[in-house]
């Protein structure tokens, strides 16, 4: 940074921290910032500190949201018998999409991940229960299909299932509109292992 | 580019930048190596699901800069029904940071052998109804071993006599078993009854079959995971963490 003067330089310091930043990206973002007119800059430093300020974890599901309990978990006309776990709430964005499912959801936060020391207690998984208990039949768990996604179905299910709900997991295979022969053979793998009859 | 072949072993994952992967592989030919994995993370990749731990792998890597980057692969053995029972999958996951713990980049000596055992540890987990723990802790106890670190059971650590029967310590610090007069003998010695002592001893000995073949009490093996626990984390010189995910599952079973 010794080549900046020093308030440029603790700029790109702190955008070379962002997620998929390199140190050229960060130069040009906080070159770009520098220029913008100063009400601009002040927008976007607020809206910064407005999303830590307002945003915290709903009661109900631990989704994202800027009230007590979130829209999703508002919305009196959703199925309340059945609930989608998710990790994060770009997933549950992802699963709103496809105007398919109308239940309630869970956002864990996260997913067990046990070499890198996240385990259970460190996700919502704790508050599960209790809505389970009120009046929750079926569980989906709709996770990404990794060793992480995988660890935590099974650990969730294992927890669930002696509650008497049915347990569920999203299938795992072949991209729609894909092609068998360039499909890779792990993915092959798992749509063999999720086949269903017709 | 120069680029070379290997059979590996997936023992670790990282993300890197926006859509790849950093790899640790375990190769039978050259140890354990890093690899760069680009756009694993994209859907459509043809890495995505073979850079999943525990996956084995042929694989063509070319030689780059700094790090060597993994330019075909072909999956020999996914390991698929280890990937659904908890139980498993957990003891999977821990092999490979075991492995990752307690080896050096690019060290091919031992190679081929700890591959060899490594796989057949999954195999074994995968193929057999045997008690997981037992898998594990014969495991951990032939790693050990090839790497020199095997902790001693035959004879006291403290007075160097034979251990006999009855009561006996384990001192993770001092290395291994106390007899019995001993067994009270250091700070962090925990005890053994004659029978955790004896799959001590003889776990590292018997393959396939023999293990399989042994049923060991639960409170022995207790014992012998207590002691391996502790006595692993002082050798690694640092937390397995994986281990404590796997604790909470023998807790709540
Ligand atoms: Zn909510
Ligand atoms: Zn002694």
């Amino acid at each position: 940074m010794k080549h900046y003067p020093k308030p440029l330089g603790k700029l790109v310091g702190e955008l070379e921290r962002l997620p998929g930043v390199g140190p050229k990206s960060a130069q040009r973002m906080a070159f770009h910032l520098m220029r913008l007119p100063y009400e601009e800059a002040k927008r976007f430093a607020d809206a910064i500190l407005e999303v830590k300020d307002q945003i915290k974890l709903c009661k109900e599901c631990s989704n994202f949201t800027d009230q007590e309990v979130c829209e999703v978990c508002r919305d009196t006309k959703r199925d309340r018998t059945i609930m989608c776990i998710v990790a994060e709430t770009h997933d549950l964005i992802a699963m709103e999409k496809t105007n398919e499912y109308r239940g309630l959801y869970h956002v864990l936060q996260g997913l067990i991940s046990p070499m890198d020391n996240i385990t259970p207690e460190m996700l919502k998984i704790r508050e599960i229960f209790p809505r389970v208990a009120n009046g929750v039949t079926e569980v989906i768990l709709a996770f990404n299909p990794t060793t992480e996604g995988q660890t935590t179905a099974l650990f969730l299910a294992s927890r669930l299932k002696p509650l008497g709900v049915r347990v569920s997991q999203i299938a795992h295979g072949l991209p729609a509109g894909g092609n068998l022969d360039y499909a890779d053979q792990a993915t092959l793998i798992s749509a063999l292992q999720w086949r269903r009859e017709i | 580019m120069p680029s070379y072949t290997a059979t590996a072993l997936v023992i670790h994952r990282n993300n890197l930048a926006e859509n790849d992967r950093i790899l640790t592989l375990y190769t039978s030919e050259l140890g354990k190596i890093s690899a760069v994995a680009k756009g694993a993370r994209k859907p459509t990749s043809k890495f995505s699901g073979a850079t999943e731990i525990f996956t084995v792998f042929r694989a063509l890597l070319a030689t780059g800069r700094s790090l060597d980057i993994l330019s075909q692969c072909e999956i020999v053995q996914a390991y698929t029904p280890l990937r659904y029972d908890l139980e498993r999958l957990a003891r999977a996951t821990y092999f490979c940071e075991l492995l990752d713990r307690f080896t050096m980049e690019r060290d091919p000596v031992n190679a081929e052998t700890l591959f060899q055992l490594s796989t057949a540890a999954l195999r074994l987990l995968q193929e057999t109804e045997a008690d997981p723990d037992v898998i594990t802790h014969a495991y951990e106890l032939r790693l050990l071993a090839e790497q020199g670190y095997s902790p001693i059971c035959d004879s006291c650590v403290k007075c160097g006599r034979e251990i006999t029967r009855g009561q006996v310590g384990f001192s993770p610090s001092l290395g291994g078993a106390l007899c019995s007069s001993d067994r009270y003998g250091a700070e962090d010695s925990v005890s053994l009854t004659a029978e955790a002592l004896g799959v001590l001893q003889s776990l590292p000995e018997l393959d396939g079959e023999a293990l399989l073949a042994l049923h060991p009490s639960r409170k022995a093996m207790q014992e012998v995971g207590r002691a391996l626990r502790w006595y692993i984390k002082l050798r690694a010189e640092r937390a397995i963490k994986s281990a404590d995910f796997l604790d909470q599952l023998r807790a709540s079973q």
